[in-house]
């Protein structure tokens, strides 16, 4: 469902070099400060930009975007391009590649990814929203004149090229290009394929009126423009919604009430009283306290797009039986007047409703795991967690990567960082489950048993202090499973320290007098 | 050399004196180790005066001031690490060590583990479950990796 996408990031704030691919689950490990987080929230602003990395990048942008110059150029489409396009559209698959397009739509959205352009201008205010920065050239490790940050994107499609996008932010200025390749506009694979089919036959049966002299042109722009409309309807069908769980989610669960109401509480004074400075929020961290607040009110682009019910009780039965396992009890959205919602905790065979800040410090960590799941994810969408492992006993480690496990298999693209060796086990058990569902070796096995070709893991690296850190694959193994070095390093580093511990004590012990 | 370091010598057969310590994949650096030393490289001890079944690679001696001798034990695993194994080996050099060493409280041993790998927590537990006793002192077996630098001093602590 998804394209194939591979990202690249050079000089990106911690960030040396780093190429990775999206797989259905992509984990993150390594040293603090070493970009993970970094690297989470360029895909997070990406995805936000590109309405979810779609096979075709223009997704999502209005229809008049590519059909304004047109209104005004006296030449807008030579009469060739006009026949070439129509006869394109009679054919009796009602497919439709690029090339069809006529030539003046196809270089309007080639250079929708090019310098000065929608594309560019939105990631970068999106990059200077999500990570709170006044410009987005902050984002540059390495302040000299001659050093940029690059951020490259490349979308395939068995194995094929669909379009790919590049960004260097110079100190100075920001250049970008894209390309996007002769692809099928519409989806072999796509459900609501027959729909754009329909619409192509009409489009088809408009462009076979004989219309001419002053009102071809009208009738031309016409045309493309229902062209465009018909391909918005069709591919607003594969938008996708990303959410972003940051790792200080748990504070945020027990205090967003607070922060929202003083937020209002300072806005009536505005005009009366000058703030020197205000200050700001992140973007990912403004977005799930939005989430948080407007609990159960439909996104913009879900608003179009309603989970379906299988969906919605797939992702119920999701967050119910981690509420079961880990939880031991509910997580109980309450509405209340002030319009912001108080989520409570009911533990298990209880009737009694406990407050977050009085709950575990596990009860505000899952909380919101729990919510998104229930009430916000579908399938195709990205679900970017920080931490999973934060604040969880061991044992509720491993369930947690269950729980990512079903979330992968309802359709559910998840990213996550983490420290936790008990979550790389588990999902390393998980993964050897794969192999042997795969190879048919016992039907018996977990539901949640993950592909090993569907799990990336990339370990972000700092060998040289003075430069950023290197992001590099750790590949699984059947033995191994999933084995960050430096984990190894710390558990023989402590195994080392206590053996010289014991040796002194047991010489100590020694030289004891015997009573 | 010290006076104690002159009496183990002598009773160590004068073919299985080393000047380093390396074995297929695995060496040991010895930067930063008390120079006034004898290495043992256990595979040239005759038989007939080594009476345990199991051996460690190498056996150091070193002089760390006055009459202190610390005794090292060295087994070197370039690949993979049988840690039972290994312990026995280390047991068994440590008896023979024992014997050739005089017996008083200024010396002390190191029983070390080199492996040129990843040590797994199991292993860890193995190691820490299974002491190697020297003149009655249960010692924890400590790990180094091969071919690091200052590999046998960081794991003295030097």
């Amino acid at each position: 469902m998804h394209p194939d996408i591979r990202i690249t990031a050079k000089k990106f704030g911690p960030i040396d070099s780093a190429a990775i691919d999206l797989r259905p689950l992509t984990i993150f490990v390594g040293p603090s400060n070493t970009g993970k987080t970094y690297l989470a929230i360029l895909i997070y602003a990406l995805h936000k930009v590109l309405k979810g990395f779609p096979r075709f990048p223009i997704t999502g942008t209005h229809p008049y975007y590519f059909i304004e110059d047109l209104e005004e150029d006296e030449i807008a489409i030579s009469d060739d391009d006009f026949e070439k396009f129509t006869s394109s559209l009679a054919n009796e698959n009602y497919t439709l590649n690029f090339s069809d397009l006529p030539k003046i739509v196809r270089d309007k959205m080639q250079s929708y990814l090019g310098e000065e352009n929608l594309l560019p201008r939105s990631l970068k205010v999106e990059l200077e929203r999500c990570f709170d920065l006044e410009r987005a050239e902050s984002i540059i490790h390495t302040p000299t004149e001659s050093d940029c940050s690059v951020i490259s994107l490349e979308a395939r499609e068995n194995h094929k090229k669909l379009w790919n996008f590049s960004m260097r932010i110079g100190k100075s200025k920001i250049l970008s290009h894209g390309n996007i390749e002769d692809i099928s506009l519409i989806s072999d694979v796509d459900s609501h394929g027959k729909r754009a089919s329909v619409m192509i036959r009409r489009l088809s049966k408009i462009a076979d009126l004989k219309v001419r002299g002053k009102n071809k042109k009208r009738h031309i722009n016409y045309l493309i423009l229902n062209l465009l409309e018909a391909l918005s309807d069709h591919m607003t069908r594969q938008y996708a919604q990303t959410y972003y769980l940051p790792a200080a989610r748990s504070g945020i669960m027990q205090s967003h009430r607070v922060i929202a109401s003083s937020l209002v509480a300072r806005s009536t004074r505005a005009g009366l009283e000058r703030f020197p400075e205000l200050p700001t929020f992140s973007g990912v961290m403004a977005d799930f306290m939005r989430h948080l607040i407007l609990h159960k009110t439909p996104d913009h682009y879900s608003e179009f797009l309603p989970r379906g019910k299988t969906e919605i009780k797939e992702m119920k039965s999701i967050a119910d039986e981690l509420e079961r396992r880990t939880l031991q009890g509910k997580i109980i959205p309450k509405p209340s007047p002030s319009m912001y919602p108080e989520f409570l905790y009911r533990p298990k065979e209880t009737k009694e409703d406990i407050r977050l800040s009085r709950s575990s410090s596990m009860v505000s960590e899952l909380a919101p795991v729990i919510l998104f799941i229930r009430g916000n994810l579908g399938k195709g969408d990205t679900l970017i967690i920080e931490e999973p492992e934060a604040h969880l006993h061991p044992a509720a480690q491993t369930e947690i990567a269950a729980t990512l496990a079903r979330l992968v298999r309802a359709g559910v693209r998840v990213i996550v960082t983490t420290h936790s060796d008990w979550l790389l086990q588990e999902i390393g058990n998980l993964m050897r489950e794969g192999e042997l569902r795969e190879e048919n070796v016992d039907s018996s096995l977990s539901p949640n048993a993950l592909r090993p070709r569907d799990v990336g893991v990339w370990l972000f690296d700092r060998k040289d202090e003075s430069k950023g850190s290197i992001v590099r694959e750790i590949s699984f193994d059947r033995v191994e499973g999933i084995a960050p070095s430096d984990y190894e390093d710390v558990a023989e580093k402590l195994y080392n320290r206590s053996a010289d511990l014991q040796n002194l004590l047991a010489e100590s012990a020694d030289g004891e007098p015997e009573v | 050399m010290s006076k104690t370091l002159t009496h183990i010598r002598s009773k160590i057969a004068t073919e299985s004196f080393s000047k380093s310590c390396t074995r297929k994949k695995c060496s040991v650096d010895m930067k930063d180790v008390p120079s006034c030393k004898i290495i043992v490289d256990m595979d040239k001890i005759p038989s007939a005066q080594y009476t345990q079944k199991k051996r460690c690679d190498f056996v150091l001696f070193l002089s760390t001031g006055g009459a202190n001798i610390l005794v090292a034990l060295l087994e070197l695993k370039g690949g993979t690490v049988d840690t039972s194994h290994a312990i026995e080996q280390l047991q068994d050099s440590a008896e023979f060590a024992e014997h050739i060493s005089p017996y008083n409280k200024t010396i002390s041993c190191r029983p070390i583990l080199f492996h040129g790998g990843k040590m797994h927590d199991i292993q860890l537990k193995t190691l820490n479950r299974n002491k190697v006793t020297f003149l009655g002192v249960p010692l924890t077996i400590k790990t180094a990796r091969c071919n690091e630098s200052r590999n046998l001093a960081k794991a003295l602590g030097m």
